[in-house]
C-alpha cells in the first residue's frame, strides 16, 4: 500500500496490524504446544515473550511514516470538539478574529492605494504636488521661472465641471484647467494634438480641452 | 541459548531482515525463528524492535507485503524484497563486511604488529 493509502485506509491498516501482531502470537503458542506445554501455560508464555503489545503498535505506526498527518487530524478533531462545546467561545474568537482580519485588509487596501502604489505618470518619485496655499498667478509665474531649479513645473485648477454639449441637453465632464507642460511633467504617452498650441502659448489662463482617460 | 537477549548493533537488525527476507518471502514470525535458527540461537529478535523494523523497511519501500493464506489456514502477511530493498541489500552487506574485517583486523593485533 503507498503512504497515502495507508493514510486513507487507516481503520484498515490498523485491522492489519491487529492480525499480525495476533498471527505471531498464536504461531508463539502453537510452537509452545508443540514442544509439549498445557494450552494455558503456552498462552501465559507467549504474551510474557511478546512484550507490551500496545507498545509494539505505537512503534508500528510511528514507523509507518504517516504518523504526523494523523496526529494532526485527530488534534483538529479534538479542537473542533471543544470549539463545539463552548460556542459563546466560539462565536467571540471568531468575531474578534473575522473583524481583526478586516481592519487589517481596509487599511492595507487603504495605504496600498495611497502610499505604496505610486502614481502611473513619469518619475513618480519626482512628482511633488503643492496645496493648500494661495497660488496665485505671480507666485506661479515665479515658480515657472525657476523650472531649472526645480525641473519641471505644470499648474492645474481643482475639479471643474464642464459642459461638453453643442446644445439642448447638458453632458458634463469632470476635468482640470491646467498649464501647458501639464503632460510633459506627467509624462502622459499620448499626447493630444492640441497640447503643441497650449505649450507654444506657456501661458497660465487655457481652454484647450483635452479628453482624458484617467 | 542466550536468554539474557543479544543486543544487535544499531543498523543491524534491518540488514538481517532484508537478508532473510532475499531468501523467501516470510511472515514476521517465521522471519524471527529464521534469525534465530541461522545464527544458532544468538540473534534472538524481540516483537517489539522486528515488527517495527519491518514497517519502517516497507515504508521505505524496501519491503512489499501480501497477506497470503498460511500453513496455518490463516491468512499472514508475507513480506518480500523490491528491487531496492535488494540494492540496499548489497550495499549494506558489503559496509557490514568492510566493517567486521577492520574491526576484525584491529582485535588481532599482537605486540609488535605494526
Amino acid at each position: 500500500m503507498t503512504w497515502l493509502g495507508r493514510l486513507l485506509r487507516r481503520g484498515r491498516v490498523e485491522r492489519e496490524l491487529q492480525a499480525e501482531l495476533q498471527d505471531h502470537l498464536e504461531r508463539q503458542v502453537a510452537d509452545y504446544v508443540a514442544a509439549g506445554m498445557t494450552e494455558a501455560e503456552a498462552r501465559r508464555r507467549a504474551r510474557i515473550a511478546f512484550g507490551g503489545l500496545e507498545q509494539t503498535k505505537e512503534d508500528c505506526r510511528d514507523a509507518r511514516g504517516t504518523r504526523l498527518v494523523e496526529d494532526l487530524a485527530q488534534d483538529l478533531r479534538y479542537g473542533v470538539r471543544l470549539l463545539r462545546r463552548s460556542p459563546v467561545f466560539t462565536t467571540v474568537a471568531i468575531a474578534s478574529l473575522a473583524l481583526g482580519i478586516g481592519a487589517n485588509t481596509a487599511i492595507f487596501t487603504l495605504v496600498d492605494s495611497l502610499v505604496l502604489r505610486s502614481l502611473p505618470v513619469h518619475e513618480p518619485e519626482r512628482l511633488v504636488r503643492l496645496q493648500h496655499g494661495s497660488w496665485t498667478n505671480p507666485i506661479w509665474e515665479e515658480i515657472r521661472n525657476r523650472q531649472r531649479q526645480l525641473g519641471l513645473a505644470a499648474a492645474a485648477s481643482s475639479d471643474t465641471r464642464f459642459d461638453l454639449a453643442d446644445g439642448g441637453e447638458a453632458r458634463f465632464a469632470q476635468g482640470l484647467f491646467v498649464s501647458g507642460g501639464f503632460f510633459e511633467v506627467v509624462g502622459a504617452s499620448t499626447r493630444p494634438a492640441c497640447c503643441a498650441r497650449a505649450e507654444a502659448s506657456s501661458h497660465t489662463r487655457l481652454r484647450n480641452l483635452v479628453p482624458s482617460t484617467a | 541459548m542466550a536468554d539474557e537477549g543479544f543486543d544487535l548493533p544499531q543498523g543491524t537488525l534491518d540488514l538481517l531482515i532484508l537478508k532473510v527476507v532475499a531468501l523467501g518471502p516470510l511472515h514476521g514470525y517465521a522471519i524471527a525463528q529464521r534469525m534465530q535458527a541461522l545464527s544458532r540461537n544468538v540473534v534472538q529478535v524481540q516483537q517489539g524492535s522486528l515488527y517495527p523494523a519491518l514497517h519502517r523497511l516497507e515504508n521505505r519501500a524496501l519491503l512489499r507485503s501480501e497477506w497470503k493464506e498460511s500453513d496455518t489456514g490463516r491468512e499472514a502477511k508475507f513480506y518480500s524484497l523490491t528491487a531496492r530493498g535488494r540494492a540496499q541489500l548489497g550495499a549494506e552487506e558489503a559496509g557490514w563486511r568492510r566493517l567486521t574485517e577492520a574491526v576484525g583486523a584491529i582485535l588481532a593485533a599482537r605486540a609488535g604488529t605494526p
